[in-house]
């Protein structure tokens, strides 16, 4: 009987419902006239219903507690390790433009790790970064290559944001740009300066425990005769002060009040 | 707070563990490897495409860990046991005994077929995707997955004395 050649895996994809219109419709007229097709169907149907009702309770039982346990601790573990991937995400992105916005002073704590990774890769100032170096004799303890000026330090406790000096020792030119609280409340300053080779160094220091520690600087050489620092610089700068969760800089009489603070 | 992503991963855990268990016919080793599974899923979640069939993107992670286990296991010299004592699954829902004879037969059965016939049965059958679905989890062509698929359930068929083949039929029961 020619309607009866259908070979089992049609008549298994009739039975599962995977057979195309077409198909499906020449097998059920041939069902109709054909009681040794309707039992070869008969066969992938049962034993489809009886597979699913064998094994389909399996996914009644319970989940074991250990292994819930372990997978929710995967899922927490996850979700921490995608945030710090969004932050990191969110730095790359404030590297590639260029705003000097307000800094949110709500940046929660992970920033503070990551900040100091930005800082050694931006910088490359494994060597540059001597915090709070005790007993060398400098007053303030700022002791930074090319920083280890005492007029530098001087005018971190006492010029105004928006002031442009000249450091007697050397010559060189400083110019102090603001002053900000960081997450922990630390009092901050974002100076440049510019050296007689022609480098300028774009630099934030934190006032620690009576100390001044250089947080960040870059090395760039500029570009113009007037030594500003080149945007790149900047940019990196920006990136840093967000992962740090710098505030917005303080007003002219508030960062009077807290220079003052300091004397 | 958990993502949509974790939360459908944990709410799959049952059907992931059932898939395991078929698979390898161990509790133990399945608990191991839906572990592994949802180590994987988190680590690859970029992978998946929302919108389609998580359970279907599990489920290959899952088999994939399952041929790495194997294989590891027979390097090492190291035979999975997968003749652990297995619990069936509870039936007390079966109306009567022939059912319940009936099911416990179907499982052995099953847990008997070749590990390449089984799999396509627990898929297709058990956790209801489609061929296509299956043939993708299982990177091989659909009509392997159907050959292997009609085969398995014909051998079902026949040891629970539903093929109606007559020849076959009486050639069984002897």
């Amino acid at each position: 009987m020619s309607d009866s050649n259908f070979d089992d895996e049609t008549l298994m994809a009739f039975a599962d419902g995977e057979l195309d219109e077409e198909t499906r419709l020449a097998v059920e007229r041939a069902m109709e006239t054909d009681d040794t097709l309707v039992d070869r169907v008969a066969v992938f149907a049962r034993t489809g219903v009886l597979s699913k009702q064998a094994i389909g309770p399996l996914s009644a039982e319970p989940v074991p507690e250990a292994l819930l346990a372990d997978v929710k601790a995967m899922v927490e573990e996850s979700a921490r390790a995608e945030a710090e991937n969004a932050t990191q995400d969110e730095n790359v992105i404030q590297l590639a433009a260029t705003p000097r916005t307000p800094w949110q002073a709500s940046s929660s704590r992970w920033a503070l790790p990551l900040a100091a990774s930005v800082a050694v890769v931006i910088g490359g100032l494994a060597g540059f970064y001597l915090a709070n170096m005790p007993g060398d004799g400098a007053p303030d303890g700022l002791r930074i290559a090319q920083f280890d000026q005492p007029g530098l330090i001087d005018a971190l406790r006492t010029v105004p944001s928006g002031s442009d000096i000249t450091l007697s020792r050397t010559g060189d030119r400083m110019r102090l740009i603001a002053t900000f609280r960081d997450s922990e409340d630390a009092l901050c300053r974002e100076f440049e300066v510019d050296r007689s080779d022609r480098s300028t160094f774009v630099s934030v220091a934190c006032r620690m425990d009576d100390t001044w520690e250089v947080r960040f600087a870059v090395a760039a050489a500029s570009g113009s005769s007037d030594g500003y620092a080149p945007a790149s610089s900047l940019e990196s700068l920006d990136a840093y002060l967000s992962a740090i969760g710098a505030g917005q800089p303080l007003s002219e009489a508030d960062e009077k009040t807290a220079l003052t603070a300091l004397q | 707070m958990p993502d949509t992503f974790s939360r459908d991963l944990i709410g799959l855990l049952p059907n992931l563990r059932r898939f395991a268990i078929s698979l390898c016919r161990s509790s133990d080793i399945a608990d191991d490897l839906v572990q592994l599974t949802c180590q994987k899923a988190l680590i690859s979640r970029d992978g998946f495409t929302p919108g389609t069939r998580m359970d279907a993107w599990l489920f290959r992670i899952l088999r994939n860990s399952w041929i790495d286990l194997v294989r590891k296991r027979k390097n090492e010299g190291q035979p999975v046991d997968i003749d652990d004592a297995y619990d069936l699954p509870g039936q007390a829902g079966a109306e009567d005994a022939d059912t319940r004879l009936m099911l416990a037969q179907t499982l052995e059965t099953i847990h008997a077929l070749p590990d390449e016939q089984r799999e396509v049965l627990l898929l297709v059958c058990v956790e209801e995707l489609s061929y296509k679905e299956t043939a993708d989890i299982l990177d091989i062509p659909i009509g392997t997955v159907m050959s292997r698929l009609a085969r398995a359930r014909k051998h079902i068929g026949e040891q629970l004395g539903i093929n109606r083949d007559p020849p076959r039929s009486n050639k069984g029961k002897g």
